[in-house]
């Protein structure tokens, strides 16, 4: 371990850094809006908006994550770059890049979770609330929008929380399909020093104050949020 | 050689030319990685539990310090960093000791000791929860009972914290199964790694990806079954 080295990799850390944070960030927004309906159609849909969106969570939560990134990446990618038309078009640029495939499994894996939770908090909402917000006259996407969602989003912020922190700490998986996040970054370098412990160092501390700093901020909102 | 014309149940087959086997063999290198680790959690568990709520101060922050620092880094990086890093130490030691090459660490071994690490950490919430979770007049019941501490913990506080630590538990086993794969990433030949030698070999990647999730659904899915089977063995008495 050589302080000195130490120091002059890490600049090579910032760049990662920002990948790392934004795949974070857009599969959490993303991931969070497209939870909405697929707990909607878990708890309230038809026969078959139930059942697909049933399948579709337990498919996710039943399967590692670093298997849906090489489906994604290896498998569709590969697919996509055997169709002709596809590999001339203007958007085969961006189809190259691990970036979006990384973050197309975040993404998905974040929803999945995600309508699980919520679907947990629309059931814990008090059966009163539905039928009082009914009983008002209420239309039935009024009921939801006003009454069900906003109360089963506060009911299941905790853990929604948590769901943020495990999402930032599944970023790491980026690596395995060529992302240069953090962990990329500090693999590359490794290879090219055959030096381990000072990247991975680096890529440590940075998690564990990501993680803590994101922590004391959840905690802050589900203070503000609590429900009374 | 070229597979593109040979169909798919064939390639899984358990025929000369098939690599049904090899999935097998996985597969049961998966289960097995996953119920060690399990189990060496549980220890870890237990007995960090034990030292939260002991009331020695040196032993409740060095399982403070264990339990939040494992939980804030990611799995994966976990594993490269114990893995490397434990790999060395231990040859390391030999070279000290005189012994250089005279043992290699065995490869399960050190996979099943990097996995039981972290989960234990995990392990010790669950079980420092359900414990806390327990009415206190249990433990005063046992007590007045005269019953020795050893005794309190076998026949009270551990048949009782079990039945409220088993949904917990039950999250860290399908949490324990999946984050095995991740020990594909420092070359450990379990179902994934097989997974990925089949789908490089065929060139047949999405179905050879989607072949491996759908053996982990079926264990996931199927364990899921045996939980809720212990739970209501459990509850027996509750209801």
């Amino acid at each position: 371990m050589s302080l000195e080295f130490l120091i002059r990799i890490l600049p090579e850390f910032v760049t990662p850094l920002w990948i790392t944070l934004s795949l974070w960030l857009l599969s959490l927004v993303i991931g969070m809006i497209l939870a909405v309906p697929i707990a909607i159609a878990a708890s309230a849909g038809g026969l078959v908006a139930r059942g697909l969106a049933v399948i579709f969570v337990t498919c996710i939560r039943g399967t590692p994550l670093l298997v849906q990134f090489y489906i994604i990446y290896y498998g569709i990618g590969t697919l996509l770059a055997q169709i002709r038309w596809i590999r001339k078009s203007a958007i085969w640029p961006i189809l190259q890049e691990a970036y979006w495939y990384a973050l197309l499994a975040l993404v998905i894996s974040c929803a999945a979770y995600s309508a699980e939770i919520l679907r947990g908090g629309i059931r814990a909402v008090p059966k009163g609330e539905v039928e009082a917000a009914r009983s008002l006259g209420l239309h039935r996407i009024h009921v939801w929008r006003l009454i069900v969602l906003p109360r089963a989003v506060r009911i299941a912020l905790p853990a929604l929380g948590g769901e943020a922190v495990i999402l930032l700490k599944s970023t790491v998986l980026a690596s395995t399909i060529t992302v240069m996040d953090l962990l990329g970054m500090a693999n590359y370098i490794r290879a090219q020093t055959f030096r381990d412990y000072e990247p991975l160092l680096v890529v440590t501390v940075v998690y564990v104050v990501l993680t803590f700093l994101l922590s004391r901020l959840i905690a802050r909102i589900e203070r503000q949020k609590a429900p009374a | 050689m070229d597979y593109s014309q040979t169909s798919f149940w064939s390639l899984v087959s358990f025929s000369e030319t098939g690599w049904g086997w090899a999935f097998v063999q996985g597969a049961w290198l998966t289960v097995r990685i996953s119920l060690a680790s399990y189990l060496l959690g549980i220890i870890l568990g237990l007995l960090g539990a034990r030292a939260k709520l002991g009331g020695n101060r040196t032993l409740y922050w060095l399982a403070e310090g264990y339990t939040t620092l494992i939980r804030a880094i990611p799995t994966l990086l976990l594993i490269i960093v114990l893995y490397y890093t434990g790999t060395r130490f231990f040859d390391a030691t030999l070279n000290v000791l005189g012994l250089a090459g005279a043992m290699t660490l065995n490869g399960f071994a050190a996979v099943v000791f990097c996995l039981g690490f972290i989960l234990g950490a995990y392990m010790t919430e669950v079980f420092r929860g359900a414990i806390q979770a327990l009415p206190p007049g249990m433990d005063e019941a046992a007590r007045s009972l005269a019953l020795s501490p050893v005794q309190r913990f076998r026949l009270v506080t551990f048949p009782l914290m079990m039945r409220l630590a088993l949904p917990g538990l039950n999250n860290l086993w399908q949490s324990t199964l999946k984050d095995s794969s991740l020990v594909s990433v420092v070359g450990f030949a379990e179902l994934l790694a097989t997974g990925k030698m089949v789908a490089g070999e065929t060139r047949m990647y999405l179905t050879f990806y989607l072949f491996v999730a759908v053996i982990f659904l079926a264990l996931t899915l199927s364990s899921n079954l045996v939980f809720a089977l212990v739970a209501r063995r459990l509850d027996r008495g509750f209801r």
